[in-house]
C-alpha cells in the first residue's frame, strides 16, 4: 500500500497537502484525493464493520456504488451521516469517522457474538423478534443501534439548500466519453445542452481505464475544451441525476460546497442545489459499474473491484497492494494487469475463469496467467493474506469447480465479474431492462419517448465506440428536435469483453457475500428459495438484498443470477427488482430546498397587517392568512414588571367592548368575487340555495352554497351593485376553492350563461366597525352617506367617501350588533383602519381578532363553514331551511339531493345549541355526546364551544341526531378526560333573540 | 368633519429595497400603475366597436398590445385581458370603458389594489428567478410576451416590455412572502 | 410530473400550474331521476385503469378547463382539447 511516483494523468495535486482526521487520528493526503484514496494511501484497511455480523470491511469500490465505506463527516450543524468515503472529496481539516463499529472498529460486539451467527440468517429478525408484539419497540431500539449506520445528527443543519429550474433542449447524463461526444454533437447543432457528471472532473473512464491511451487523452482534452467554450452548453460537475420522471423531468443534486473546507464555505451559497431539469431530450450516458466475482470471505478488506484498483492507481497514484491477484471472467482484467506492470512495476497473478484469451504478451512479460481458474476462498485476519484457487469447467450451462488446487499468498485481490450498465434512470418511469446474453448484463430498454442511451450503458467497452455511440445518439435525438445535424453517424459495433456466465462456488460453512452492506449471503438467497419465495421482489424483501444506501448497485445482479440458477430459470425470467428514485441518497435539505421555515408555506398578509403588529396582536393562520387572533393588552404590575393578557382575558375584554361600546376587526381576508353579466341573477340562483331574482341594487343578501350532494360548502353575503353586477364574498379558507367551483360549473355545464367572474379578494381591504356605537364612529369619517338606521337599514350597502377615500360600506353583521364594513382598495386599507381607530378613541374602540369574532357569532348561533359543518350537513340539518327556495325556475346545486331518502331522514345530525348545566363548564370542542350517562353510542359532537362574557356562562353548538326536535332534553358530553357533563339542548341563538341590538344606539 | 389626507400605500413599501439593489439583482416596486381587468369576447355583439373606441386591440394568447404610457393590454386568458395603465388615468379609463361597453356582455373590474407591481433587473435576474419560477423566463419570455405562472408558491403574472428587465405582478397578500423568497434566492449575489 | 400543453395558452406548462377537475363528460341526470340514479351521478366514477378522460383546470394560468385523455398506467397524454371544440364537432 503506497503512493506511487507521479502518474501521467493523476488528479491529485501534490503541491497541496491536506490534514484530515480519521477515527480521531490525524493523517495527511493531497488535494484531489477522495477520503477513500486518502485512507488507502495511509494504509488503512478496515473502514467499517458489517451490519449483522460485525465483520471487518474495507473499501470495495471507487465511486457511488461503494457499499462498505460509510462514514460520518464532521459534527454539530455540519454533521453528515452515511456519506461514502469513495465520493467525498478531501478538504483540509476534514474530520471523519466510520459510521459503524460498536464500540469501535477494532473491537466489535457483534463479531464477538460469532457462535450465534449461524442463527442470524435471512428472516432472522422476523422470526426472532416477532413475539411478544408489544416488546417490538424495545427490540427496535437496540436493533437500530446495531445497524451499521451513522447516528442521526442531533443539531439543526447549519447550511442551506436551494432549487433551480432548468429548461434545456438536451440533457446529457454522464460526462465520460459517450456523454462528452453526445454533448458536443448536440451543441454543435445549436441546441442548448446540459451536461451532468457526478465527479469533480469530467472524463469518466477516460481518466482511468484509458489513461494510458494518448489518443484518448487528446480527444478528451480537445472535446472538453470545446464544450467549455460553447455558450449553449452548461456543465454541472459534482452533480448526480438521481431521478428521471415522466416527460423528462430530470432531478439533479449538485454538491456545490461539499468539497470546500468548513472554514472556506460561503454562507451565502447553498451547500447543495437540486436542479429540476425539463429536457426536451435526454441522453443517458450513465456508464456501468463492475460487479465482483463470488468466493468465500469475499468481503475481506483488500478484496476490491478491479476497476477500483485501477482508478486508485491511475487517478490517485495509490497502489492497493504489492502482491495482487487479479481474478475475472472477462477480458478487462488483462488491461489492469498491464497497467500494474507499466505504472507500478508490480506483477500480478492473473486468474481467468475462461480459457482461450490470447495473453501471450503478458506471459512474455513474466506475468503468471492462469486460465480456467478462479478463487474459492480468501483468508486473512485484518485483510486478505491468501486465496485458495481451483480449476473451473463450463459445460455450456453450468460451471463446476475442482477442489482447491493451490493457495496463493497475496495482499490484494481485485476481481471483475462483468459489468452492470446503469439502467436506473431509464427504469424510473417503469421501463424494464433487457438481459443480453452476449454481455451478461441488463441493458436499458429506452422505450419511453424523448430519450436515448449511449456508451457503456449500452454495453460498449472501448472509448472509441463510446465516442461514436454518443455522437450517434445525439444525431438521433437532434432529428427529433428538428435541429440541423452533422453528417449521419453510424451506430458502432459492440466490442465484447466476453463476460462468462455467472458462477458461485459452493460455500458450505463459509460466507459468500452478495450484498455487503446488508450482510446478505449466497446462503440467504438459497434459504429464501428453500422457504418457497419465488419472485425476486419477495426474495429481495426476505433477505434485505439491496436495501442499503447503495441499493444493491454491486450485488443485486449477482443475487438475481444466483436465484435464477437455484430456481432453474433464466435470468430474464427472474427479472430485476424495481428501480425507483433516488439513484443515490439525497439529503433532506436538498429535497426541501429553500422551502423551509418562513418559506415553507406562503403566509398571506392583509394591507392592515403592520398596524396589527404595532398593536401587539397575536396571530393565527387561517388558510395561509395571518389573522389577528387577539390583541393582548399589557398588564402593569408592581415594581415595573409587565406582562400581557392571556387569550382568555383578552377575549373577555374584547367581547364586552363590542357588545357594550364598539370594536373593530380586519375582515380583509374574506374571498371576494366580482360577478358581471346579464345572467348574474340566474347564476346566483343556481349556485346558492336561496332566491336572487328580486334583490335590488343597494341591497345585500346572505347565501348558503351547497354541493350537488346537498351539503353546505360555503356561505357569505353578496351585494347587488346593479342588475348585471354583484359582488360575492366567500369564507376566508374557501375563497380559491369556491372560485374554482364556480368557474367549473360555468365552463362545463352552463357555458350558455353570460357571466364573468373576477377574483377581487386582494383588491379590497375591509375594516368592520362593530357595536352599539359603530354609527357614531363612522359618522365622524363619512358625510356623504346617511347612516340613519331607516335610511341605511341592515343588509344594505352604500357607496360613499370614508376619510377621503371612495368606499363601499356594507351594513352586515356577524355578531348581531350594528356593524359597518368599510371596503376600500388595498392601498388605503391601513390608512382607513388607523382613521377608524382615531375616530373611535372617544368610545374606547377595541380592535379584536378571530377568537372574539368566533365567540360573538356563536352567541348568535351563526355557523362557521368548516367548523360547525363538515361536508355532511345540509341547510336543513343546519336549521337554515329559511335560506332554501325550492320554487326557483332553475334548480340550484344540491336541490335534487335534498329530497334523497338519506337526506330527508328525520334522525340526521342537526345543528343545535347546548347549555352545560354547570354554567362555568366549557365543553372541549369535538367532545362526543350520548343520550344517557351510561351510553356508549354517540349521537353527535360539539362543534363550537366558548365562555360567553355577555351571558356570563358557557355555550356550545353541536350536531345531535334529531336534535332540532329535542329542545330542552338533557344529554351528556363525554370528554376525552373521562368526564361526563350534563347539557341541555337549546336553540343555537343564545343572545338577543329579539334582534334588538341590530340598529345599535339610536 | 375633519380634513382627511388619504395615504396611499403599496404592498411592499415597508420593505428595505436597498437589500435588493445591486447590479446583479435589483427589484423596484412601482407605485404609479393601475390594473383593470377587462372581460369580453372580441366576437361578441358590439365588442369590436367598443374596443375600437377605447383604442384597444385584442392581443393574441400570451402576448400584449398597447403600451405602458397609455394602456398595456395583456392576454390573461380567453376573453380576459389585464390592462396596466398609469394610475392617474385609471378612473377615467374605467369610466370610458364602462360607457363604451354599455349593453355589451363584458366586465370591467378595477383590480389595482390586488397586486404589487415589481420591476426586476440585474445581470443575475434569471439565475435568481429560476430558483423560484416554474416557467422558463430566460428562454420563453421574449419582448411582448406575458405569462401567468407560479413562483415561490405564489401566482404571478410576468411580462416583458424592455430588453433588460422583467415586470412581475404578485397578489398583494402574497407579496411579502414573495419578497422574502426573492431576498433568500438572491443572497449569493449580494 | 406532467408537462401539459394548455390548449388555450398554446404551450406546455408544468403540472403544478394545473388542477385536476374530475372525470369529464359525466351526464347530469334530470331532477326527476330516481335516488339511485342521482346517487350514481354523485358518487360512481369509472375508475379506469388505462385511458381516462379527465377535466383539468389551468388554475395558475388562463383559468380555463379543458379535456385531457391520458393513460394512467403509462402516464402518456393522448390528447388535449377544449369543450368548445367538442361541442363544435358534435
Amino acid at each position: 500500500m503506497k503512493r506511487l511516483a507521479p502518474q501521467a494523468h493523476e488528479r491529485i495535486d501534490r503541491s497541496k497537502t491536506y490534514q484530515f482526521t480519521w477515527q480521531g487520528e490525524s493523517y495527511y493526503a493531497y488535494a484531489g484525493d477522495t477520503l477513500a484514496s486518502a485512507l488507502l494511501a495511509n494504509g488503512i484497511d478496515v473502514v467499517g464493520r458489517s451490519f449483522k455480523y460485525g465483520r471487518k470491511r474495507g473499501i470495495l469500490a471507487a465511486g457511488v456504488e461503494e457499499p462498505n465505506a460509510l462514514v460520518t463527516l464532521e459534527s454539530g450543524g455540519y454533521e453528515v451521516p452515511n456519506a461514502r468515503a469513495t465520493e467525498i472529496e478531501l478538504y483540509d481539516q476534514l474530520n471523519a469517522k466510520a459510521a459503524s463499529g460498536i464500540p469501535s472498529l477494532r473491537f466489535d460486539l457483534r463479531a464477538a457474538l460469532k457462535p450465534f451467527h449461524k442463527f442470524m440468517v435471512a428472516g432472522f429478525y422476523y422470526k426472532t423478534f416477532k413475539w411478544p408484539q408489544k416488546l417490538w419497540p424495545h427490540y427496535e431500539h437496540y436493533l437500530r443501534q446495531l445497524a451499521g449506520f451513522s447516528e442521526v445528527p442531533q443539531q439543526a443543519d447549519a447550511e442551506h439548500y436551494d432549487h433551480q429550474y432548468q429548461f434545456v433542449d438536451v440533457a446529457v447524463v454522464g460526462g465520460g466519453a459517450a456523454g462528452l461526444s453526445a454533448a458536443l454533437t448536440a451543441a454543435q447543432s445549436g441546441a442548448s445542452v446540459l451536461v451532468i457528471d457526478e465527479r469533480a472532473e469530467l472524463g469518466g473512464e477516460l481518466s482511468s481505464e484509458f489513461a494510458s491511451s494518448a489518443e484518448a487523452q487528446q480527444w478528451f482534452s480537445s472535446t472538453k475544451q470545446a464544450l467549455e467554450q460553447m455558450p449553449n452548453v452548461r456543465i454541472l460537475k459534482r452533480s448526480t441525476a438521481f431521478a428521471l420522471h415522466d416527460f423528462n423531468l430530470l432531478l439533479v443534486i449538485e454538491r456545490r460546497q461539499d468539497h470546500v473546507s468548513l472554514k472556506q464555505r460561503n454562507e451565502k451559497q447553498s451547500r447543495q442545489r437540486q436542479h429540476r431539469v425539463r429536457a426536451k431530450q435526454v441522453i443517458l450516458a450513465t456508464g456501468s459499474h463492475e460487479r465482483p466475482l463470488l468466493f468465500a470471505n469475499n468481503d475481506l478488506p483488500g478484496v476490491l473491484m478491479a476497476s477500483a484498483m485501477r482508478r486508485y492507481l491511475n487517478e490517485f497514484a495509490v497502489l492497493c497492494g504489492d502482491k495482487p491477484v487479479l481474478a475475472g471472467n472477462n477480458d478487462s482484467i488483462y488491461a489492469l494487469a498491464e497497467d500494474l506492470v507499466k505504472r507500478a512495476g508490480v506483477k500480478p497473478v492473473v486468474l481467468d475463469m475462461r480459457v482461450g484469451y490470447d495473453a501471450s504478451r503478458l506471459i512474455a512479460a513474466g506475468i503468471d496467467v492462469r486460465q480456467g481458474y478462479t478463487i474459492l476462498k480468501a483468508s486473512g485476519s485484518n485483510r486478505v493474506e491468501q486465496v485458495s484457487i481451483a480449476k473451473v469447467y463450463y459445460d455450456g450451462k453450468l460451471w463446476s469447480a475442482s477442489a482447491a488446487t493451490e493457495t496463493l499468498d497475496c495482499d490484494v485481490v481485485a476481481t471483475s465479474g462483468g459489468f452492470n450498465p446503469l439502467v436506473h434512470l431509464d427504469c424510473h418511469t417503469g421501463s424494464k431492462p433487457l438481459f443480453s446474453n452476449a454481455l451478461q448484463a441488463f441493458l436499458p430498454a429506452c422505450d419511453k419517448p424523448a430519450r436515448i442511451s449511449a456508451g457503456s450503458v449500452n454495453g460498449h467497452s472501448d472509448w472509441q465506440a463510446c465516442v461514436q455511440d454518443g455522437a450517434y445518439a445525439a444525431h438521433q435525438i437532434l432529428g427529433r428536435l428538428e435541429k440541423s445535424v452533422a453528417p449521419t453517424t453510424v451506430k458502432p459495433e459492440l466490442k465484447l469483453l466476453n463476460v462468462a456466465p455467472f458462477f458461485c462456488p459452493t460455500h458450505q460453512r463459509n460466507k459468500i457475500f452478495i450484498d455487503m452492506q446488508n450482510d446478505v449471503k449466497a446462503s440467504d438467497i438459497e434459504l429464501a428459495i428453500r422457504e418457497n419465495y419465488r419472485s425476486i421482489e419477495h426474495i429481495k424483501r426476505y433477505t434485505a438484498m439491496g436495501f442499503g444506501t447503495d441499493q444493491g448497485k454491486i450485488g443485486n445482479v449477482l443475487g438475481i443470477a444466483l436465484a435464477a440458477q437455484l430456481l432453474n430459470r433464466s435470468i430474464p425470467e427472474v427479472g430485476t427488482t424495481t428501480f425507483r428514485p433516488m439513484y443515490t441518497p439525497v439529503t433532506m435539505g436538498a429535497l426541501a430546498g429553500e422551502e423551509v421555515g418562513l418559506l415553507f408555506d406562503p403566509q398571506r398578509f392583509t394591507p392592515i397587517h403592520a398596524s396589527h403588529v404595532a398593536r401587539g396582536a397575536e396571530f393565527e393562520v387561517v388558510g395561509q392568512w395571518m389573522r389577528p387572533w387577539y390583541f393582548p393588552k399589557a398588564i402593569e404590575h408592581l415594581y415595573d414588571a409587565q406582562s400581557a393578557e392571556d387569550l382568555h382575558t383578552a377575549v373577555q375584554r374584547e367581547c364586552l367592548a363590542v357588545r357594550n361600546s364598539v370594536g373593530v376587526m380586519d375582515a380583509s381576508t374574506l374571498g371576494k368575487i366580482d360577478i358581471q353579466g346579464p345572467d348574474v341573477r340566474e347564476f346566483l340562483a343556481r349556485v346558492y340555495t336561496n332566491a336572487w331574482a328580486k334583490l335590488a341594487p343597494g341591497k345585500c343578501r346572505y347565501g348558503v352554497m351547497c354541493d350537488e350532494n346537498g351539503m353546505i360548502i360555503d356561505d357569505g353575503v353578496t351585494a347587488c351593485l346593479s342588475d348585471t353586477h354583484f359582488v360575492m364574498t366567500t369564507t376566508t379558507g374557501g375563497a380559491a376553492r369556491i372560485y374554482n367551483h364556480l368557474e367549473t360549473w360555468l365552463q362545463t355545464e352552463w357555458p350558455a350563461l353570460k357571466v364573468y367572474l373576477t377574483s377581487v379578494t386582494d383588491h379590497w381591504s375591509t375594516t368592520a366597525i362593530v357595536g352599539p356605537k359603530a354609527r357614531r364612529v363612522i359618522e365622524k369619517l363619512c358625510s356623504d352617506i346617511d347612516f340613519n338606521a331607516k335610511a341605511f337599514p341592515f343588509m344594505d350597502w352604500r357607496e360613499g367617501t370614508v376619510a377621503g377615500v371612495p368606499a363601499r360600506v356594507m351594513r352586515i353583521s356577524f355578531s348581531g350588533e350594528l356593524s359597518y364594513e368599510i371596503n376600500v382598495p388595498a392601498n388605503y386599507g391601513r390608512y382607513i383602519w388607523e382613521q377608524v381607530m382615531e375616530a373611535g378613541k372617544e368610545f374606547d374602540i377595541t380592535p379584536y381578532g378571530t377568537e372574539t369574532m368566533h365567540v360573538l357569532r356563536a352567541e348568535k348561533g351563526y355557523i362557521i363553514v368548516g367548523q360547525d359543518t363538515d361536508g355532511s350537513l345540509s341547510p336543513y340539518d343546519a336549521n337554515m331551511g329559511w335560506a332554501v327556495s325550492l320554487t326557483k325556475p332553475y334548480p340550484f346545486l344540491g336541490q335534487r339531493a335534498l329530497t334523497r331518502s338519506d337526506t330527508v331522514r328525520t334522525d340526521r345530525k342537526q345543528l343545535v345549541g347546548l347549555l352545560p348545566h354547570d354554567a362555568q363548564k366549557v365543553l372541549p370542542e369535538g367532545t362526543q355526546l350520548v343520550n344517557a350517562i351510561e351510553d356508549k353510542a354517540m349521537i353527535g359532537h360539539v362543534t363550537s364551544s366558548y365562555l360567553s362574557p355577555i351571558l356570563g356562562r358557557s355555550i356550545a353548538m353541536a350536531v345531535v341526531k334529531a336534535g332540532l326536535s329535542r329542545m330542552g332534553n338533557t344529554i351528556y358530553a363525554k370528554t376525552v378526560g373521562g368526564e361526563t357533563i350534563p347539557v341541555t339542548i337549546a336553540d343555537s341563538v343564545f343572545y338577543d333573540t329579539a334582534k334588538e341590538k341590530l340598529d345599535g344606539e339610536v | 368633519m375633519a380634513k382627511f389626507e388619504p395615504q396611499f400605500a403599496t404592498a411592499l413599501e415597508q420593505q428595505d429595497f436597498n437589500r435588493l439593489n445591486s447590479a446583479a439583482f435589483k427589484v423596484q416596486e412601482l407605485r404609479d400603475y393601475g390594473y383593470v381587468v377587462l372581460r369580453v369576447d372580441a366576437n361578441t355583439e358590439g365588442a369590436a366597436h367598443a374596443l375600437a373606441k377605447l383604442d384597444i386591440s385584442v392581443p393574441e394568447p400570451l402576448t400584449m398590445t398597447g403600451s405602458l404610457d397609455s394602456h398595456l393590454v395583456k392576454w390573461i386568458g380567453p376573453s380576459e385581458y389585464g390592462i396596466t395603465l398609469p394610475l392617474a388615468q385609471k378612473d377615467a379609463f374605467i369610466k370610458a370603458a364602462k360607457e363604451a361597453l354599455q349593453g355589451v356582455f363584458a366586465a370591467v373590474v378595477d383590480n389595482s389594489g390586488g397586486y404589487s407591481f415589481l420591476h426586476i433587473s440585474g445581470t443575475q435576474r434569471y439565475e435568481v428567478l429560476s430558483k423560484l419560477a416554474l416557467y422558463d423566463l430566460r428562454g420563453q419570455l421574449p419582448l411582448g410576451k406575458v405569462v401567468s405562472t407560479i413562483a415561490a408558491k405564489s401566482g404571478v403574472i410576468v411580462y416583458r416590455v424592455e430588453e433588460e428587465s422583467l415586470r412581475l405582478m404578485v397578489r398583494w397578500s402574497f407579496a411579502q412572502h414573495f419578497w422574502n423568497a426573492l431576498v433568500k434566492a438572491s443572497e449569493e449575489y449580494r | 410530473m406532467f408537462l401539459i400543453r394548455c390548449p388555450y395558452c398554446g404551450e406546455a406548462r408544468e403540472e403544478q400550474e394545473f388542477s385536476y377537475a374530475g372525470e369529464a363528460f359525466i351526464q347530469r341526470p334530470p331532477l326527476t331521476c330516481s335516488d339511485e340514479e342521482w346517487g350514481d351521478y354523485l358518487f360512481k366514477r369509472k375508475n379506469i385503469k388505462g385511458v381516462t378522460t379527465e377535466q383539468w383546470l389551468h388554475s395558475a394560468g388562463c383559468r380555463r378547463i379543458f379535456v385531457m385523455e391520458r393513460n394512467n398506467v403509462t402516464y402518456e397524454i393522448l390528447s388535449i382539447y377544449t369543450f368548445e371544440s367538442k361541442r363544435g364537432a358534435a
